[in-house]
Order: C-alpha cells, then sequence, then structure tokens
C-alpha cells in the first residue's frame, strides 16, 4: 500500500492520543480507587450493584430498628427482673408472716414492707424505655398503663403487641404485654398485706405462701421470654453485621480498583505511550529532504 | 521534410511540459496538508509526428505536450466513506447522547433516586418499628420528600437536555442547508469548467469533501450526471439538483426518526441527524419511566396511607399529591408530598389505630419494598427502576462498541482513500528533481539545435 506523508502524520497522532488516553483513564482509576463511576462502566454488573446497595442501605435501617428492639428488650428485662425480686421478697414474708409464733406487730411490720413493694411495682409496671414510651401498655405507649385508685389496679393500655421490622419482610415482637400478669402479682401482694393487718396466719400459709411462690416463677417465664428475646436481638445483629461485610465485599469488588492490576495496566500503558512517542520523533525526522544538497 | 528549426519548436513543447509537470508537483506539496485534496498528476503524451519522408515510411517525432492533469481519487471509495461515516456518526452522536441521559441520574452513588428511595422505605421501617418516636415521623417526610424531589429534578434535566437536543437537530439541519448552497455553487462552477472541456480538479476535490461533510449528519446519496454536476439527496429529500437547492426540511418526529415537509415523510437513516433524534426518542422513554415510577408510588402509598390514622385524628389523607380521578395523575413532573404531610409530618399515619405505639400500616409501607407490581412486569420499585437504568448501561456499551467499530471501518476507508490521493512528500521531491533533470536535458538540447541553426547560418554568411 502507498503510503502518504499526511498518512504518518494523522495515524502517529491518533495513536498518541489513544495511547495517551488510555494512559489517563488507569492513571484516574488509580488516584480515585474506583474502577465504575458510572453504570455503564460494567453494564453487566450495573443491575448486580444496584441490588446490592439497595440491601445495603436497608440491612443498616434493620440495624438501627434492632437498636430499637435491644432497647425494649432490655429495659423490660430489667424491670421484669426487678419485680420477680419484689415478688420472691413477698413470698418470704408470707413464709414469715404464716409463721404463728410471729406477733402481730411484727406482721404490721411486714405489711409496710409490703405496701413498699406495691408501690414499686407499680412504678416498674409504669417503667419508660429510651424514647420515653411506656414499656408495658401495649400500643398505647403515651398512657400511663397503670393506676391505681385506693386499693385497686387498672390497666390502661391495650394486648397489641410492638413489632419492630428485622429482615425483608420478617418483624419481631420486642415488647412485653404486661396486663393481667401485673395486676395478679398487684392483687396477692395486697391480699397478703390484708392478711398481715388482719392477723390471719393460717389464711397466708394456706393461700398467699403458694400464690406468691406461683407468682416468682410467672414472672421469672416472663423475664426469661425478654432475655431470649435480647439473644434473637442479638443474634440478628451479628448477622446483620456478617450480610453487611458480604455486601461491602461485593459492591467493592464492582466498584473499586484492583490495585495490582491496575498499576501493571498502568505500566503497560506508560510503555506503550512512549514507545508511540519515540516511534513519531524518529520517523518524522527522516526525509528524502536530508539527503539533498 | 521537417522544417530547419523543427529541432527548437520540439526542445520548447519539453521545457513547456516539464515545466507544468514541476508546477503540478509545487502544487501537489502545497497542498500536502489540504483536507480532501487529491494529488495531481500530469499526463504527457508524445505530439502527433509532424513529417513523414520517404514515401511516408519515417515518421520524425516533434516533442511531447501535457495531455491532461488528472487527480488520483477513487470514486468507489467514497460511496463506502459516505456510507460508513454515517454509521460511524449516528452511533457517535447517539453513544454521547445516551452518556448525558445516564449521567443525569448520577448512579451508582448516594445522589441518585435509587439511594434516596432506599432512603425512604429506611424510614418507614424505622417509623414502623418506633412509632412512638416523634422524629421517626420527621425522618419519613424528609425522606420521602427528597425522593421526590429527586424523582422531579432527574425528569427535569432530562427535559433540559430534551430541549439542547432539539436544538442540536435544528443545527444540524442548518448545517445540511449550508453545505447544500455550497454544492450548488460549486455545481454551478463545476458545470461551466466541463463545459469547456477542462477538468476542473481543485473544484471536484472541494466538493468532494463537501459531500463527505454532508454525509456525516445524514445519509446522502449522489447522482452525476453528464454535465458534471452532483444531484445530492439527503435521507431521500432531493436537497441539491444541479444549481437549485430545496430547504431541508426542519419539522421532526423523534418516534419514526423521520422529517417530514408536511407532504411527504423522510425517515432518516444515517449520520449524526439520526444519532440526535434516537437521543430524543431515548429521553422520552427515560422520563416517561419516570413519570410510571411516580404514578405507581402515588397510586400504592395513597391506597395503603388512606386507611390510617394520622397524628392529626385524620384519615383518608394522602402520603404523595394526588389529582382526584377521573383527572389523570400527573407524573413525576411535579411528583412531591401531599400538602398536608409537607406542612406537618404528624399527618402521617403510622398506623391503622390512635395507639401512639400502633406502627402497622408503615410496616406496610416498608414491606411495599418487596412488593411486586403487575405494572412493572413483576418488579418492585426498586427493580423497576435499577432495570431501567441497567438496560441504559447496557445500550450505552453496545452502542459505543458499535461506534468504535464502524470508526475503524472508516478509518481504514480514510486510509485507503488517503493512500491513492494523499500526497507523499518524498514521491513529489523525486518527480520535483526528475522533471529538473528533464528539464535541463531539454535545455541542452534546445542550445545544441541553436548552435546546429547558428552553424547553418554562419555558413551562409561565409
Amino acid at each position: 500500500m502507498r503510503v502518504t506523508s499526511g498518512h504518518i502524520y494523522d495515524n502517529s497522532k491518533r495513536n498518541i492520543q489513544s495511547n495517551f488516553a488510555e494512559m489517563v483513564k488507569w492513571q484516574n482509576q488509580l488516584s480515585s480507587g474506583k474502577r465504575v463511576t458510572k453504570l455503564s462502566d460494567d453494564a453487566a454488573q450495573s443491575g448486580l450493584l444496584l441490588r446490592q446497595r439497595s440491601l445495603k442501605s436497608a440491612i443498616s435501617q434493620y440495624d438501627s430498628n434492632l437498636r430499637i428492639a435491644k432497647d425494649y428488650t432490655g429495659n423490660s428485662e430489667t424491670q421484669l427482673t426487678e419485680m420477680q425480686g419484689i415478688l420472691r421478697k413477698g413470698y418470704e414474708l408470707a413464709v414469715q408472716g404464716a409463721n404463728s409464733t410471729v406477733d402481730q406487730p411484727a406482721r404490721l411490720a411486714l405489711a409496710d414492707q409490703v405496701v413498699q413493694m406495691q408501690r414499686r411495682l407499680v412504678d416498674l409496671a409504669n417503667g419508660k424505655g429510651n424514647d420515653g414510651q411506656y414499656l408495658f401498655a401495649g400500643q398505647l405507649t403515651d398512657t400511663q398503663p397503670y393506676t391505681v385508685s385506693g386499693n385497686t389496679i387498672t390497666y390502661n393500655g391495650d394486648a397489641n403487641g410492638i413489632r419492630v421490622e428485622t429482615s425483608p419482610g420478617q418483624t419481631m415482637k420486642v415488647n412485653t404485654a404486661g396486663g393481667q400478669d401485673f395486676i395478679n402479682a398487684y392483687n396477692q401482694l395486697e391480699s397478703l398485706r390484708v392478711n398481715l393487718i388482719g392477723g390471719q396466719p393460717g389464711v397466708i400459709s394456706g393461700m398467699n405462701v403458694d400464690a406468691l411462690k406461683a407468682q416468682t416463677e410467672r414472672f421469672s417465664q416472663l423475664r426469661s421470654e425478654a432475655g431470649i428475646a435480647m439473644q434473637q436481638v442479638k443474634d440478628l445483629e451479628s448477622m446483620n453485621a456478617r450480610r453487611m461485610d458480604e455486601l461491602t465485599e461485593g459492591i467493592s469488588a464492582i466498584e473499586d480498583v484492583d490495585f495490582a492490576d491496575a498499576v501493571t495496566e498502568l505500566s503497560r500503558a506508560q510503555t506503550a505511550y512512549q514507545a508511540s512517542l519515540q516511534v513519531a520523533s524518529n520517523s518524522f525526522n527522516l526525509s528524502l529532504m536530508d539527503y539533498l544538497r | 521534410m521537417p522544417g530547419s528549426f523543427h529541432g527548437i519548436s520540439m526542445a520548447s513543447s519539453a521545457l513547456r511540459a516539464f515545466q507544468r509537470a514541476m508546477e503540478t508537483s509545487g502544487h501537489n506539496l502545497a497542498n500536502v496538508n489540504t483536507r480532501g485534496y487529491s494529488r495531481q498528476r500530469v499526463e504527457m503524451e508524445a505530439l502527433d509526428p509532424l513529417a513523414f519522408w520517404n514515401g511516408a515510411q519515417h515518421a520524425l517525432g516533434s516533442g511531447v505536450r501535457v495531455e491532461n492533469i488528472t487527480r488520483a481519487r477513487e470514486m468507489f471509495l467514497e460511496a463506502r466513506f459516505h456510507s460508513s461515516s454515517g454509521d460511524f456518526n449516528r452511533f457517535n452522536e447517539y453513544a454521547n447522547g445516551l452518556a448525558q441521559i445516564e449521567s443525569v441520574y448520577r448512579e451508582p452513588g448516594e445522589s441518585g433516586i435509587g439511594h434516596a428511595l432506599d432512603k425512604m422505605f429506611d424510614a418507614f421501617s424505622g417509623l414502623a418499628s418506633n412509632p412512638s418516636d416523634p422524629n421517626a415521623k420527621v425522618r419519613v417526610r424528609d425522606a420521602a420528600s427528597l425522593f421526590a424531589s429527586r424523582v422531579r429534578t432527574t425528569h427535569a434535566e432530562l427535559g433540559t437536555f430534551r430541549g439542547q437536543t432539539e436544538a442540536n437537530v435544528q443545527s444540524t439541519i442548518g448545517q445540511i442547508n449550508g453545505i447544500a448552497t455550497q454544492i450548488a455553487t460549486l455545481n454551478g462552477q463545476i458545470r461551466a469548467a466541463h463545459a469547456s472541456g477542462g477538468s476542473p480538479n481543485d473544484l471536484l476535490d472541494q466538493r468532494d469533501t463537501l459531500i463527505r461533510d454532508l454525509s456525516q449528519l445524514a445519509n446522502v446519496t449522489t447522482t452525476l450526471q453528464s454535465d458534471g454536476t452532483f444531484n445530492v439527496h439527503v435521507s431521500n429529500f432531493p436537497l441539491v439538483n444541479g444549481e437549485n437547492t430545496r430547504e431541508f426540511p426542519t419539522a421532526i418526529d423523534p418516534v419514526t426518526m423521520s422529517i417530514t415537509d408536511g407532504t411527504t415523510t423522510y425517515p432518516v437513516r444515517g449520520g449524526s441527524l439520526l444519532g440526535q433524534l434516537q437521543t430524543l426518542n431515548r429521553i422520552d422513554k427515560a422520563r416517561t419511566e419516570l413519570d410510571t415510577l411516580a404514578n405507581n408510588m402515588r397510586a400504592q402509598f395513597n391506597a395503603v396511607h388512606q386507611t390510617g390514622i394520622n397524628g392529626l385524628g385524620n384519615t383518608g389523607v394522602n402520603f404523595f399529591n394526588d389529582v382526584t380521578p377521573p383527572a389523570l395523575p400527573t407524573g413525576a413532573v411535579d411528583f412531591d408530598l401531599d400538602p398536608a404531610i409537607r406542612l406537618d409530618p404528624n399527618a402521617i399515619a403510622s398506623g391503622t389505630t390512635t395507639a401512639a405505639g400502633d406502627g402497622g400500616l408503615a410496616l406496610n409501607l416498608s414491606q411495599m419494598r418487596s412488593v411486586k407490581l403487575a405494572v412493572f412486569g413483576d418488579k418492585t420499585f426498586q427493580q423497576y427502576y435499577a432495570g431501567n437504568l441497567s438496560s441504559l448501561a447496557s445500550e450505552i456499551d453496545q452502542t459505543v462498541a458499535q461506534a468504535d467499530t464502524f470508526g475503524s471501518v472508516l478509518t481504514q476507508i480514510e486510509a485507503q482513500a488517503e493512500s491513492i490521493s494523499g500526497v507523499n512528500m518524498d514521491e513529489e521531491m523525486t518527480d520535483l528533481m526528475r522533471y529538473q533533470r528533464s528539464y535541463q536535458a531539454a535545455a541542452r538540447v534546445l542550445t545544441i539545435m541553436d548552435q546546429v541553426t547558428e552553424d547553418l547560418i554562419n555558413m551562409v554568411r561565409r
């Protein structure tokens, strides 16, 4: 093929340009650390990339939902533990009060303790979470769930659960429905108090001791349910953390530069660029005119 | 018998011819960098023998003359150049348009619609999980407002880009008309030169260059007339006929990718004009996709949200702004939150009861994240959006690949054409030296002939 002067210059220009562009491309990738800055940089994986990014965002939200769950279950568990302690103490007082050798002034002193315990129990039943919401009111979180008038306790909450979204399509109930359990506990303490004041060790030993023992066990159960929920939250958290790592890795594999690869490619592009410059400057110097007088 | 001065006139014919040849080499060298220039060659032929003698057995040559100055050009390559140039410019223009469309979306990253959509669902999930937190509703409002505004601005930016592309189309049509006028003028000059029997090489080069330019803008066919003029059709529209031109129509239809003058429709088949029409078409598709997204968002979210009781005790409240049927939903252009929610985040309902801890409705809205809608072809909101973008990305990939392919085809054809028509300086220098030497030799012949004649004259004087 016949080669012309213009052809040599145009070709050199084109080759230098394309080698330069290739070199700049790798320089850009290395300096930004990003392989994909727009979806068409890797069209084949663009769908996967967007899906992973979306899932990652959702999981970080589930993670913060789990903090709410932790708040609920943790606070509930603490309160329930203390309630259980009160009831065990009530049981011990009942055992003491049931002893016929204890005299009446001592029983009245025990009854005073029971009153203190009842007050504490109601305080705990009206306990609040970190956002000031009532923990044992069902969904009526802004209504004080337990009110005492005279010697009667009333539940003002509802029986609905608080559900936290923990993963796509999955929720977890995080509150403990106090309801009747708390009322029973209060009423048993009330019954003990009445019988202590009334000086009836027989009734106490025949009824209150067993009833308070049963209440202690019931609260132990409620407490362990809250404990199981706490464990579940922890498991979900570590599962999310693992999933998050996987997604971060997956996104990075698509978006980020493989440095070893990019450095190799850059030095190859630099060599090619230098070679095209060298060849051009050499061939431009050659001309028939150099050999004419 | 030849006359006494025959030798002198023969030598002078050679001097004239070699002078023309050296001038032509000089012309070639002068135009070594001229775009579209074809190198010219002097064709020489021996002059008809002047005299015969010895019963016409011997013919004596009478010198040389320049028969023609031709230009080296392969017209077959021109046609191939036009078609490849049309394809290359079409795909190149479309690839640029697609890249612009893609850049409007700002994906992947945190500044796009996709991220805002995720964050809105996330905010609903947060509200569902902690309805009694007053900030949860503020977060829902802010996230949804951000999402709506991104849909709106993306739609608006696509609109701006559409306006620019339309302006580009008109500017391309303006260029076509400008080139048409120049071709018509050259047609006139060429016809005149043709009539007087000449070959106006430089004018032909200029016209070929203009047609090459035209082939970048749209698909071109040319027919050579017997008077040397070209009739030019662009997209089947008769643009140039001899020295007359017709205004290229300005009415465009991006759907059929054609132009129309009111009575006839001319489908555009190549060149950057087609790339621009394709871009317009693609922008409209992208905007329709955003409209679909916005309208379904309205329909789905409002239907659920209306069943709830909001923090102000109201029910039947929309989440996104909407019109009352039978008015048609307005799409992405004014997509926003319901005015009540925009005013007060407490107008958001988290549940279907007045209980402060009821997050059931927010949970339903959060789980809308994974609901597949038939209208999206069984895809979720996010999948629909991501699917649209990922098909845009592969379209860019393919278009760039096609532009590259036709680009290298074009480069090859250009190289072939250049190999025939281009000027090689070494070649021209060699020719210059050759004709210089020839000129010196012819001058020598003249000197000798002159001496011979002088001898003869001196002899007579004696």
